[in-house]
């Protein structure tokens, strides 16, 4: 999680780059650096999202296996596969 | 009167533990996302590829009337197909909000909303815009947007990715 989120700013920082030093040169229209920006915003979104899915898909994971181990426990205990 | 206390009980204290662990494992599989689905994961490397490769194109044919928006219009009829059948599947899968939420952004970054100005936020929006409608956008512009897109798709891609190794951690 650590490490995509590094590599995503990384990206996202060279995306703006690319954006603001044309504009700032005067080699791309003012219309098109805010189109451009604007779907910058959609990927800086689409990040956060993917981040926040996948803190829930480790939430689950780590979820999974504490109950597991209550079943396998409580099941030895018991002596046959209750849980 | 001989009240019954967890403390003073160890009978019962057991059995409240046995029980607590019944209700939690009785949750074991708990699900709180859609697992991994591989047609998702196709589709979504399908459009990554097939975008790609048309700014390639684009970027190739920049600054010439064989950029044109008109002359490309297969290619967005095309995106917008994968697009639909990807959101169709995706809303059919339970419990995949981000998902899907993930895949309306893919279409706003790739064809948006077709109002072809600087209010636009798509590969599309940049293409139609009356400044770049004859000979394309800048390659410059292209490959910034191809970023931009790259970004997006590969953020739905790590969250399917995600899921999958979720899915093979808990077997």
């Amino acid at each position: 999680m650590k490490s995509y989120w590094k590599a995503e700013s990384e990206k996202l920082a060279i995306a703006l780059r690319m954006i603001i030093e044309p504009r700032a040169a005067n080699e791309r229209s003012k219309a098109e650096a805010k189109i451009l920006l604007n779907q910058q915003k959609v990927a800086t979104s689409a990040v956060l999202t993917a981040a926040e899915g996948m803190s829930a898909v480790a939430v689950q994971a780590a979820l999974n296996a504490a109950l597991k181990v209550i079943k396998d426990l409580v099941n030895s205990k018991i002596g046959f596969p209750l849980l | 009167m001989n009240r019954l206390t967890l403390s003073k009980n160890p009978v019962l204290k057991s059995w409240v533990a046995i029980l607590c662990a019944i209700l939690l494992a009785g949750c074991a599989g708990a699900k709180l996302n859609s697992d991994y689905h591989e047609v998702t994961d196709k589709s979504l490397t399908t459009i990554q590829q097939k975008t790609d490769d048309f700014i390639e194109t684009l970027i190739a044919q920049s600054g010439t009337k064989k950029a044109a928006f008109s002359k490309h219009q297969a290619f967005y009829s095309d995106i917008a197909q994968e697009l639909r059948r990807l959101e169709f599947r995706a809303n059919a899968i339970p419990k995949n909000d981000k998902t899907i939420d993930l895949v309306k952004k893919i279409r706003l970054a790739i064809l948006g909303e077709g109002k072809c100005t600087a209010e636009g936020t798509s590969l599309r929006d940049l293409h139609c815009m009356s400044a770049n409608k004859s000979k394309g956008p800048s390659a410059i512009a292209l490959a910034n947007c191809r970023l931009n897109v790259n970004q997006t798709i590969s953020a739905a891609l790590s969250l399917e990715l995600a899921k999958k190794q979720g899915v093979e951690q808990n077997k």
